[in-house]
């Protein structure tokens, strides 16, 4: 338990010096996300076919990556 | 575990070039920026059968998530140092390159923590959607989904 909170002072003394930086940069991503969200909600239909195709892409790959986990019959369906 | 441990690794590895990335500045505003927009975009797309399943999945990943921003936030200090010494209150390049070295370790640290519990969290969830298919965790009052029925007890699928 001391050896955590050794370990965690400094961490914490750094965070805070940080607190700025991190901010900025957090805030930054966090814009990122919420406008990809904002585009993958309300885009026009044409690009959301467009991000559909891509995510059946991806999707038939893992399909067919993990296809070796899946039972025979129920690979058939 | 082993494959917790390739998670673990492969997004270690993300972060570290990441922050290697980051010291240059400019590509933090690519990375964080695209990154975060393309991550925003598959988002909106989730559906999940269970609510249990969604927040799971938004734990798994808003961990994984908080790491970039860390790990960026490491790379630029790296560079400000550099650039602007008194950044770090000391006068010397070099001794601010030490402080913000310093702060890079112990940013790691904190990342490598993170790291590890969504490591394991992301081979449970993972375990979970191969067992039940796209629903992940059943839920009581959902429809059954995914290549193993509702009635039935979840059952290892044996390797082919």
């Amino acid at each position: 338990m001391i050896m955590i909170t050794q370990k965690l002072t400094p961490l914490w003394e750094t965070i805070v010096r940080l607190r700025w930086l991190l901010f900025i940069i957090g805030s930054f991503y966090l814009g990122s996300v919420a406008g990809g969200v904002v585009v993958g909600r309300f885009a026009p239909p044409a690009f959301q076919s467009l991000l559909a195709v891509m995510k059946d892409r991806q999707s038939n790959l893992l399909k067919r990556s993990s296809a070796g986990f899946v039972r025979p019959s129920a690979r058939e369906k | 575990m082993v494959c917790s441990g390739l998670v673990f690794g492969l997004n270690m590895l993300g972060s570290v070039l990441n922050t290697l990335s980051s010291v240059f500045l400019v590509p933090v505003c690519f990375n964080l920026g695209l990154g975060g927009w393309l991550q925003g975009v598959s988002l909106a797309q989730v559906q999940a059968t269970s609510s249990f399943s969604l927040l799971f999945f938004l734990l798994m990943g808003g961990l994984e998530w908080l790491t970039y921003p860390l790990a960026a936030a490491a790379g630029v200090n790296v560079s400000l140092s550099v650039l602007w010494p008194k950044w770090q209150s000391t006068a010397s390049r070099r001794s601010a390159l030490g402080l913000a070295w310093r702060d890079t370790r112990r940013l790691f640290l904190l990342i490598a923590a993170i790291l590890l519990v969504q490591a394991i969290l992301e081979m449970f969830y993972v375990r979970q959607v191969l067992l039940h298919g796209e629903a992940a965790f059943r839920w009581r009052h959902t429809e059954p989904c995914g290549v193993n029925n509702a009635n039935s007890t979840p059952q290892r699928i044996p390797l082919q």
